[in-house]
């Protein structure tokens, strides 16, 4: 692998792990608390989580392009065309997904334990502690399909990176950048490499949910 | 301890009605009655988890709403079907008692993952998740399903033991196994009667 392919590689580590990890982190518990809470807001919320699954990635790339531009509101952070700015669109990108596969998966645990927890007077950490654990298999489902969608989109790491040679170039630009140069070759090989990444994360991750849930 | 005062609950049509009855500090008081007559709408509702339709409970004298803040931890229900979480068998006991551990054979399986256990030994735990926080009132929804013979006596012997300090409410559908109870009500169309 020559150095080129490794810094596109480890730009493509950090564009689609850290915005996971973003969205893990603050998505796990307010999957909980808005689970453990129920009533109408959280199914209101839970809606519109699911509807932004769906997202577009280059209309989400475009809103996002016109905030961090030079003369938009967020323009004097001069993020535009960094890998940072990459992690702010896949995090807004996968958070909602991330919150509507962890609310479903949440909504697979048995509901006595909701009983449980209220006669045995837990605390709301320890009740959101003792449903993420029961749902840690559908978590990690959750967290696998989140990176997919972050480890495996174009739009946004095209408009908001600008698939810059050795600075925010990303296996997936990269992809496209050489097919539209007719190198198929090279193509193919870094798709192999995505798919290796993408396949390689979700199966860790669902053996750590698994085993997490004991 | 709980006084049931014309207690009605419905989920569209009624489970029961015009309920009347009062449970003493201490005893076994067992429950009997055909599959869907009310038995666990009764325990649950006894244990503030479903809030009945019309009528008062009153839980140690208090309201059954204002009870369910003040007498939180003083009534517990053990559900029907085991129930068992993530963790050791430790882990699902919530309390730390010991007799409890020992009564029902427990104590060589606390480090065991409770999920891998059989029914039998999953019902054990969820009763004794009950029984060891040592509540005022203990409501065990057929706490003798999926036991084998031996494990049922052992956790009747223990249950009749805990129920000279506390009221036990326990229900089963084969009344001569209940025969060894204090008191015996049967719910049946929708009403309760006392039976003995």
């Amino acid at each position: 692998m020559s150095a080129e392919v490794a810094g596109i590689v480890l730009n493509t580590l950090y564009v689609s792990t850290t915005p996971v990890i973003i969205a893990a982190a603050l998505g796990t518990p307010l999957a909980a608390w808005l689970h453990i809470r129920g009533g109408r807001a959280a199914a209101a919320l839970k809606a519109l989580f699911n509807g932004f699954v769906g997202m577009p990635t280059v209309l989400l790339g475009l809103l996002l392009y016109l905030l961090l531009a030079r003369t938009g509101p967020l323009g004097s952070l001069q993020l535009l065309y960094t890998l940072d700015a990459v992690v702010i669109g896949h995090t807004v990108l996968v958070l909602p997904l991330y919150l509507s596969f962890a609310l479903t998966a949440l909504e697979g645990v048995d509901p006595r334990l909701r009983e449980v927890a209220d006669m045995f007077r837990f605390s709301l950490w320890r009740t959101a502690a003792l449903h993420v654990r029961e749902a840690a298999a559908g978590l990690a489902a959750a967290v696998a399909a989140s990176y997919g969608r972050a480890v495996g989109e174009l739009g946004i790491a095209l408009m908001l990176g600008g698939d810059i040679r050795y600075r925010t170039r990303v296996l997936t630009t990269a992809i496209a950048h050489e097919t539209m140069l007719g190198n198929w070759d090279a193509a193919i090989q870094l798709g192999v490499i995505l798919l290796a990444i993408s396949l390689a994360v979700s199966a860790a991750v669902t053996a750590l949910g698994f085993r997490y849930r004991g | 301890m709980i006084r049931a005062v014309d207690l009605g609950k419905r989920y569209g049509d009624y489970v029961f009605r015009h309920v009347n009855v009062e449970l003493p500090e201490r005893g076994l008081v067992a429950l009997v009655g055909p599959n869907g007559s009310g038995k666990t709408t009764l325990l649950k509702i006894f244990a503030m988890l479903t809030e009945p339709t019309e009528g008062e409970v009153y839980i140690m004298g208090t309201p059954w709403r204002e009870a369910r803040a003040r007498h939180r931890g003083d009534v517990l229900y053990s559900h029907q079907e085991p129930l068992v979480y993530s963790g050791t068998v430790e882990d699902n006991l919530v309390c730390n008692d010991g007799d409890v551990v020992d009564a029902l054979g427990l104590r060589p399986l606390l480090r065991h993952k409770a999920k891998s256990l059989s029914g039998g030994y999953k019902k054990l735990v969820t009763v004794a998740r009950v029984l060891a926080c040592r509540p005022k009132a203990a409501l065990l929804d057929e706490p003798t399903a999926y036991l084998d013979p031996e494990k049922r006596r052992r956790l009747l012997d223990y249950v009749t033991q805990y129920a000279k300090k506390a009221l036990v409410v326990w229900t089963t559908h084969y009344p001569p196994e209940a025969e060894n109870s204090d008191a015996m009500y049967e719910m049946r169309d929708g009403a309760l009667r006392r039976v003995r």
